[in-house]
């Protein structure tokens, strides 16, 4: 269905009663018009495109799925594994969590819990703390909106990391107690996608490498594109940031200690609507 | 006898007594539908999309529904109370229902003036 029905901010009219204006004739028109100046833009791009090169890729509406269970041996203590390594220049530190499952936080967070990684997760707004974006806690919607077309759906185990300006597991999550929130798209099949904060500060991303979710964090202060381009260089496949900077976030190391992740800050952790990605014990 | 609205996707079906839906809210793509129950729904549709099905879905209750700006639909039946300066607008049975919602004084003036002129 397409958006029919235009209305300006202050109109109010009764619906079915026809005066809803009829741009039926003015839309098959624009439609026509659209789709013969699109087909003539695809014939010039084709045209002039040297096709033994190929790159089609587009980067729009894709998602990448994958299991949270990141290992073969079932039986194994969930943990997380840390990698460190250095990218176009940045550093990098990878964690992956093994065994454990996702889900999202809201509410401030303490570390006694059996929370083996948790980072804050979708943007707080300025002044009262909103959460930005659509955001879905066990099922129950909290927040509503398309600021940001990253998103991460957490849904039965699966957690899915993609780009989409209207996704349907929105609305999935909702029906069956799941999860969602949007943030800024980092990597879209494995090409760095570009944002407009040009600012530079510390960065953590929700990652797929290699089918694997993990956290990457570096405690270099890059901008958002740097730090996407270092992850597609990576090798990442699909990414989206989290809150960085000061944000509040840690992991267990194999001793079960407490590690906070780069610049970690607890400022915000008494915030209402704080909310975190959390990898706990099965 | 009262109609329903249905609203089907590739993977759903939505289908609601036309007399249980409060208000829809919009917040861009997402729609949400408030029913008597104190239910919600969330769908995936643009606040114009439901409107459409709406006016081609319900033909013996035209005028149920009231478009208020780009983010409101509501069910005329539970309007009980404008207030413009404090641009509150009170959608209530009497009873168990009752949701206050805010609008702009705009609409809430042209609401007023709608329901005015029809009591006329």
């Amino acid at each position: 269905m397409k958006e029919n029905y235009d209305i300006e901010d202050n109109e109010v009219r009764v619906v079915g009663t026809g005066n809803a204006p009829d741009n039926q004739k003015k839309r098959i028109t624009a439609i026509a018009v659209a789709i013969i100046l699109v087909a003539l833009v695809i014939g010039i791009v084709v045209f002039f495109t040297d096709k033994t090169t190929g790159n089609k890729a587009t980067i729009n509406d894709t998602t990448q799925t994958n299991k949270i269970s990141n290992t073969s041996d079932k039986d194994q203590t969930p943990y997380i594994a840390t990698t460190d390594t250095v990218i176009d220049g940045i550093e990098l530190q990878i964690l992956t969590p093994i065994n454990a499952t996702a889900e999202l936080h809201v509410g401030p967070i303490d570390t006694t819990d059996d929370i083996l990684l948790a980072t804050q997760a979708a943007d707080l707004g300025k002044g009262k703390y909103d959460i930005i974006g659509a955001f879905v806690y066990a099922g129950e919607p909290l927040s509503w909106g398309v600021s940001k077309k990253g998103f991460c759906a957490i849904i039965n185990d699966t957690i899915t990391v993609g780009v989409a300006e209207n996704s349907p597991l929105f609305e999935q999550a909702t029906e069956t107690g799941g999860f969602f929130f949007r943030q800024y798209a980092a990597v879209n099949n494995g090409k760095m996608v570009e944002n407009n904060p040009k600012n530079a500060s510390t960065r953590r991303a929700l990652c797929i490498v290699n089918n694997k979710v993990c956290i990457i964090t570096t405690p270099n202060r890059v901008t958002m594109n740097e730090f996407s381009q270092a992850l597609s260089d990576f090798g990442t496949s699909n990414a989206i940031f989290l809150v960085g900077s000061s944000a509040h976030g840690w992991y267990r190391d194999n001793n079960n200690k407490v590690v906070s992740l780069p610049n970690n800050s607890k400022w915000s952790n008494n915030l209402k609507n704080i909310n975190y990605i959390v990898f706990r014990h099965q | 006898m009262s109609e329903h609205l249905i609203i089907s996707t590739n993977t759903d079906l939505m289908r609601v007594a036309s007399e249980h839906i409060v208000f829809i809210s919009s917040d861009g793509n997402y729609s949400t539908l408030m029913f008597t129950s104190g239910e919600t729904r969330v769908l995936t549709f643009q606040l114009g999309q439901l409107e459409h099905q709406l006016e081609k879905q319900l033909t013996n209750t035209k005028g149920l529904f009231i478009r208020l700006g780009k983010s409101l639909i509501v069910n005329r039946t539970f309007i009980s109370y404008i207030n413009i300066p404090k641009q509150q607008l009170v959608l209530s049975d009497g009873q168990t229902i009752s949701h206050t919602l805010s609008a702009s004084r705009e609409v809430l003036r042209n609401l007023k003036i709608l329901i005015e002129n029809e009591q006329t």
